[in-house]
């Protein structure tokens, strides 16, 4: 085996890597791009982003991601959503919403069976759904259809999936603070796993693009 | 002139059906007639039988025999004997009464399956009768497109006659009397058909008498007769049939342009409970669809199959397709993907397949270098696995509409479609279906147990008096010790809710 054909695989921690490999988009946070292994989102992986209320999912996490990967392919795909994804917020966001395609539906079968079938098509740029409980199982069919779909495959879950096995190769555990989230990474493929990572939401940066008279958080 | 009956003016003929003497291609129009001596027990269905077999048509109060099989023909019944005179030659006799729509629509399926060979197709009475000069280049020559016609024709029917003429009376002509030629030059069809009987052309029975009393008994005969006292005798339209017979005298055709709607249907002799079962049938039909589709040159927009029960109730499964194509294998995944949720505890007796909506074949040339599928292919046919699987409300798209109210600020809509752009003040990503209420404590606004607090700006939305749903209220930017949120007081009731999340 030859020292390249080492390297190109996913699984082999390198250290802290500061470049941006291919196969992951920037999630527009540098303290997240600094130290996810391959500086950003993995794409061609399924990523679990476990929140303290699911109703509540921080999408602002994900938007410029979103926005930066959505002209690559035909669509995104958000499925079982637990509110309305608001278009008019979304559209500010930068997301294109002639590309989105909303799946509602309240059987686990068809969720699970519609994000394997988006991520496997090579059609999505982005697959977010909402499953309830995941089991071992089914985060391995989501995880090998990412892969060979090569999409960002997204699944938001509550506390209670934080002691589960999962073959996600990227587990993040986000709690609310004052002025965004405070980030675990639980499993995260080919890195260290880092605690405690302070994410600012973009309305509390002093350089903020978000509009108020007050300009600040605090 | 008495030349006519002279055996030398007939040796000059040469012989009408050589092979080798018939051109590869043909100018002006060469037409091909098929009769169907057993149409009325072909479209009964009742071809396979080895009893005696007859089918009767009703002529005023006599019942009369228009077609039998050959076990009857064995026992001495002919056609045109009354019902009670061949059942008196055999008693065993099962006659059936004929079904002339379902004979028309046993031609009309015939007639559009021989579109494969040619565009210019005519019904006449019970034959069928095709231009083929136009195609006679393309299948290799004449003898070859009528081989390969001839050998599909006694696949599907019983015993038909195909003849090639160039006049369109001729060919079907010789075609009903059984005669099976192959002509190409207008100056051999008189040879050909001078030996058919009179009968054969002039259908009434006064005309037929009169014929009799002449002494006429076959074509050649009627043909030798002076014009103009054969007009005087029996009419000028006998003269002018003989004209079209001979190419004398322009004969057009009606050519039917087959309606491409698309109905076929499958019934099981035991009734089928589980619909995995319906799987080979399902392909059989949608074969047939794509044998269809192919033959009009068009893609199916929307299928539809519906299962019948024993009590003739049907159950309709529709099948979306996102844009229209005509694979068999791709049509075959998504018929099966729209039955998976289709549970039912009746038992099938018939499948249908119908197809009404069509959409004409793009005429698009492709590159024979590239080798890369088209992302865009992927996208529509996951959109139509999942439309039919999930239903097609449950796959949408998300638009925005031009309305103050939050609420009304959106809707779903086709995939892919563009609604409005956004604009103006920042607005939520989550929005609540229903807004959710906010409790006031001692002066101060709580969620849950954490404090709201309001940021400065406000933006007060009074709108919607037109339809009834009118609101006022003032919206605020809010924010708990975890949340971004558009929290709004109504300014009817005082009441705080939270409608959504940044």
């Amino acid at each position: 085996m030859s020292l390249e054909s080492c390297l190109k695989r996913r699984d082999i921690w390198r250290g802290k890597k500061a470049t941006r490999s291919r196969d992951a988009v920037a999630t527009g946070f540098s303290v997240l791009d600094r130290h996810l292994p391959d500086g950003g989102w993995p794409q061609h992986a399924l990523t679990e982003i476990l929140v303290e209320n699911i109703t509540y999912s921080p999408l602002w996490l994900l938007m410029p991601a979103l926005g930066e990967i959505m002209p690559s392919r035909p669509w995104q795909i958000w499925i079982a959503p637990p509110a309305i994804p608001y278009p008019p917020g979304l559209s500010q966001n930068g997301l294109d919403l002639s590309k989105i395609l909303m799946i509602t539906t309240t059987d686990r079968s068809d969720i699970l069976w519609s994000a394997e079938q988006a991520l496997r098509s090579r059609a999505c740029s982005a697959v977010l759904c909402w499953p309830g409980k995941l089991h071992q199982s089914a985060t391995r069919r989501l995880q090998l259809a990412a892969e060979y779909g090569g999409g960002l495959g997204i699944c938001f879950q509550d506390e209670s999936a934080l002691n589960t096995h999962s073959m996600a190769a990227l587990k993040l555990h986000c709690r609310n603070t004052d002025d965004g989230l405070r980030i675990d990474l639980i499993k995260c493929r080919g890195g260290p796993v880092l605690q405690n990572l302070a994410v600012q939401h973009p309305s509390c940066r002093p350089t903020a693009t978000f509009k108020t008279k007050e300009g600040s958080c605090q | 002139m008495t030349f006519g009956r002279s055996k030398p003016y007939l040796a000059k003929v040469p012989p009408a059906t050589l092979p080798d003497a018939l051109p590869s291609t043909v100018r002006g129009h060469l037409w091909l007639a098929i009769s169907f001596p057993f149409l009325p027990l072909e479209a009964l269905g009742q071809t396979g039988q080895q009893q005696p077999m007859a089918v009767y048509a009703r002529q005023g109060q006599m019942r009369k025999i228009v077609t039998l099989n050959h076990s009857a023909q064995r026992n001495g019944i002919q056609v045109g004997m009354t019902l009670a005179a061949a059942q008196t030659l055999n008693p065993a006799l099962h006659a059936i009464p004929r079904d002339i729509s379902a004979e028309s629509d046993r031609l009309q399926h015939l007639a559009a399956l021989t579109n494969s060979w040619t565009p210019a197709v005519s019904i006449i009475e019970d034959s069928l009768l095709l231009d083929i000069a136009g195609s006679t280049r393309l299948f290799g020559g004449v003898t070859q497109l009528l081989e390969q016609i001839r050998s599909w024709i006694t696949s599907e029917a019983l015993s038909p006659c195909v003849s090639v003429m160039p006049t369109p009376a001729s060919a079907i002509l010789c075609a009903r009397t059984g005669k099976s030629l192959c002509i190409t030059a207008k100056e051999h069809i008189h040879s050909a058909i001078r030996e058919l009987p009179a009968q054969a052309l002039v259908t009434d029975a006064k005309r037929q008498r009169a014929l009799n009393r002449f002494g006429i008994n076959t074509l050649g005969d009627l043909l030798r007769l002076p014009r103009d006292g054969l007009a005087r005798r029996l009419g000028p339209d006998l003269v002018q049939q003989l004209d079209k017979l001979l190419g004398r005298q322009p004969d057009p055709q009606n050519t039917i342009t087959p309606l491409p709607t698309f109905r076929q249907r499958i019934v099981f002799d035991i009734g089928i409970a589980n619909t995995e079962q319906l799987a080979p049938f399902m392909e059989v039909l949608l074969g047939k669809l794509q044998a269809h589709l192919t033959q009009h040159h068009i893609l199916a927009e929307q299928l539809e199959w519906h299962l019948v029960n024993e009590s003739d109730l049907s159950h309709r499964i529709p099948v979306y397709l996102t844009h229209p194509h005509r694979d068999a294998i791709g049509l075959m995944k998504l018929s099966q993907l729209a039955f998976e949720k289709f549970k039912t505890k009746d038992v099938i007796t018939h499948l249908v397949l119908k197809a009404n909506r069509f959409a004409p074949l793009p005429s698009s040339s492709e590159d024979i270098f590239s080798i890369l599928p088209k992302a865009a292919d992927h996208g529509t046919s996951l959109i139509e696995r999942l439309q039919n699987r999930l239903g097609r409300r449950a796959v949408q798209g998300l638009c925005i509409q031009p309305d103050h109210r939050p609420e009304k600020a959106w809707s779903h809509c086709k995939v892919g479609e563009t609604g409005a752009l956004s604009h103006g003040a920042p607005r939520p990503l989550w929005l609540l279906e229903t807004p959710r209420s906010v409790r006031v404590l001692q002066g101060r606004l709580a969620l849950g147990d954490q404090s709201l607090l309001l940021q400065r700006q406000r933006e007060r939305i009074c709108s919607g008096w037109w339809d009834s749903q009118p609101i006022r209220r003032d919206y605020y930017y809010a924010k708990t010790a975890a949340l971004k949120t558009w929290v709004f007081r109504d300014l009817d009731s005082g009441n705080w809710c939270l409608h959504g999340i940044f």
